[in-house]
């Protein structure tokens, strides 16, 4: 309790409340822009958390992205065109019921299940993290290792269709973390003698040139003069009544326990949760052929599921240390610059600051019900800016924003060079997101390799001697190795069904 | 930028074996932790997963189509532009300062994009000029100035 007291006082800060609110307000602004993700106003914001107070920085990105995460809805339902890639599932129900006047059963129904999804997921972590932080206070470098693996793996599982393409976006993400001196033996290790790159790729100046520079660059090739505007008429009911609220409740009650489990899983993040979500809604849906045509039962699940997906990444990134999508990669980064270390040792080390997170969460989904609505009216017109006018200023962000992380010219061609490798491989079909998870577990999978195997004195057989470690060993290995054992078991069936075919 | 999946494999098992090679020259210490191990995995999985895209698509290596973008004298200005400001704020600003950097960077981009002259001149100033303020007196960040700030102070 005394914990909690102290991160309600390190939270009723002015400068905390007024970050809340600023950040709240970016973040409806660049999710409600088409093309503009979660991921990459928080990725604009992080040079603006240098300067603020452990707490203060941590508000601004739990509320950026939450506030984003609603605002994608705005666009999909005016010109269902989805602001942010959670959005996309449920886009064209959003649309038909916005069109038809429903917006009680569209935007309202979506950010009543995004609070209610959001508090769903943040009573997850308050009471789920810290009995798994318990838990993990037993581990050492060999379960560390092992469940960096396992966040490796789910990351590539999860990353698209290709499995070959996001297992390359990984080793990418990978190489670009072992780039610098070698932490144990002092090596330098691709520098060619650069002494700006002794100290490793800039984390921010990746996910800049990932998430913000790529998106400039699909813009300006995309771009044909057309400004988008909202004909749809912004009037009527906006919240939905209690009972249509009561009606939906297992969507939105299912869609923020689905939308957390499978925001917890690194690398899944909230667009998976959004979607699987959509499907589940769907299979045990009242009225299934509405669903794509505007069924307010896929609006309340999904809404609900990429909320909670928010909260749920927070739980292996305070618990573990490692990042459940690519937002919560941003918050380690910022974590570790602040001096806090995320881990099981956060929950004692540093209890007023954890509360202080639980707090922001339940804080941001709150002030998302009278933000939201002022965004639904406000939305119909920041929709129509011009990209003529908005993408310059997102380019001069992104250089401002490079240098601000180490004050180094470097970043730029940093920011420069990930820019055009996310632009290209994306076009390619090469999801972005594994490379940022390699790039932040990198490190955590080499140190704490590095670590056990000098325990070990070079025994690897010492990787499975703890109980723990054995069993996440194992895990870690059926997963890697289930693409070829499901490869070998179709082959062998399809060549006994091929020799069965003469006989019959 | 769409490149048939042959090409993107073999440049990834290339660039894989290159990381892979370069890792052997690393020096390695007494004892167990090898500073190469893992740049050695990291290059030889990227080889071989860019071998298996390259391998399963060659057929289609020649399908090599032009992007839409090419033909668009607009959209080639806007993607060039992009390097050409970075570079240009990174060799320039420090001579030169942020804020006229940046006030050029926006304008120019402005024009690019199509806006109105006075209109891009307008959002280019305006921008430029309270973007470098709030990084680097609000924010403390401290933006090159270049000679000319210092003349004007």
């Amino acid at each position: 309790m005394t914990a909690f007291l102290d991160g309600l006082a390190l939270v009723m800060q002015v400068d905390v409340l007024i970050t809340i609110v600023v950040s709240a307000i970016f973040g409806l602004f660049v999710g409600m822009i088409p093309g503009l993700s979660a991921t990459m106003a928080v990725a604009l914001l992080v040079p603006v958390t240098f300067t603020l107070s452990p707490v203060a920085a941590l508000a601004t990105i739990i509320t950026c992205s939450g506030m984003a995460m609603f605002a994608g809805d705005i666009p999909g339902a005016f010109l269902r065109i989805p602001g942010t890639p959670a959005s996309a599932a449920y886009t064209d129900d959003m649309h038909e019921l916005t069109k038809r006047g429903r917006l009680d059963e569209a935007l309202g129904m979506s950010v009543l299940a995004s609070v209610i999804g959001g508090i769903m997921g943040t009573i997850v972590l308050m009471f789920g993290a810290p009995l798994l932080a318990d838990f993990a206070m037993n581990f050492s470098s060999y379960e560390y290792f092992w469940l960096a693996l396992l966040g490796l793996s789910c990351a590539t599982l999860v990353a698209g269709d290709d499995a070959a393409k996001g297992w390359i976006s990984l080793m990418l993400g990978l190489f670009l973390s072992v780039v610098g001196l070698d932490f144990v033996t002092g090596t330098q290790r691709y520098t060619f003698g650069n002494i700006n790159l002794q100290g490793g790729i800039g984390f921010i100046a990746v996910m800049i040139g990932a998430f913000a520079l790529a998106e400039i660059f699909r813009k300006s090739e995309s771009f044909d003069g057309k400004q988008l505007k909202a004909q749809i008429k912004v009037s009527g009911r906006l919240y939905p009544s209690n009972a249509l609220l009561w009606r939906e409740r297992k969507h939105i009650v299912r869609g923020g326990v689905l939308g957390t489990l499978i925001g917890a899983l690194p690398g899944a993040g909230a667009d998976i949760a959004a979607w699987v979500t959509y499907a589940v809604s769907k299979r045990f849906a009242r009225e299934p052929e509405l669903f794509g045509k505007g069924s307010p039962e896929g609006v309340a699940g999904a809404g609900s599921a990429n909320n909670a997906a928010i909260a749920g990444a927070y739980v292996p990134t305070l618990v573990f240390g490692i990042p459940g999508d690519s937002i919560t990669a941003i918050v380690v980064g910022v974590l570790i610059l602040k001096g806090i270390q995320p881990g099981p040792l956060v929950f004692v080390n540093s209890a007023d600051m954890v509360n202080a997170i639980y707090i922001i969460f339940l804080l941001a989904n709150l002030i998302l019900i009278p933000l939201g609505i002022v965004s639904i009216y406000v939305g119909k017109f920041v929709i129509s800016v011009r990209d003529a006018i908005l993408y310059p200023l997102i380019l001069l962000l992104c250089i401002y924003g490079a240098y601000a992380a180490s004050n180094n010219i470097f970043e730029l061609w940093i920011v420069l060079a990930i820019g055009i490798l996310v632009w290209v491989m994306q076009a390619n079909n090469y999801p972005a997101a594994p490379l940022i998870l390699g790039l932040v577990l990198g490190q955590v999978v080499e140190q704490n390799f590095m670590s056990s195997i000098i325990k070990a004195n070079g025994n690897y057989i010492n990787f499975f001697n703890r109980p723990i470690s054995g069993t996440l060993g194992v895990v870690t290995l059926i997963i890697w190795s289930y693409p070829l054992i499901a490869a070998i078991v179709r082959r062998r069936s399809g060549s006994k069904s091929g020799k069965a075919k003469p006989c019959s | 930028m769409r490149l048939p999946d042959f090409w993107t494999g073999l440049a990834f098992a290339i660039f894989g074996v290159t990381i892979a090679l370069l890792a052997q020259g690393f020096h390695v210490s007494a004892g167990a932790a090898s500073p190469k191990l893992l740049p050695t995995i990291i290059g030889s999985i990227m080889a071989v997963l860019g071998g298996v895209i390259a391998l399963r698509s060659w057929r289609n290596a020649g399908d090599v189509a032009m992007p839409a973008w090419v033909s668009s004298p607009q959209q080639i200005a806007l993607i060039a532009f992009i390097p050409v400001a970075i570079i240009a704020y990174g060799l320039l600003a420090p001579l030169v300062g942020s804020i006229p950097m940046a006030i050029l960077i926006v304008t120019t981009h402005c024009l690019i994009y199509g806006v109105r002259p006075l209109t891009a001149i307008g959002v280019g100033a305006i921008s430029g000029f309270t973007a470098s303020i709030i990084f680097s007196h609000l924010l403390g960040i401290p933006l090159p100035t270049g000679i000319l700030e210092d003349f004007v102070g």
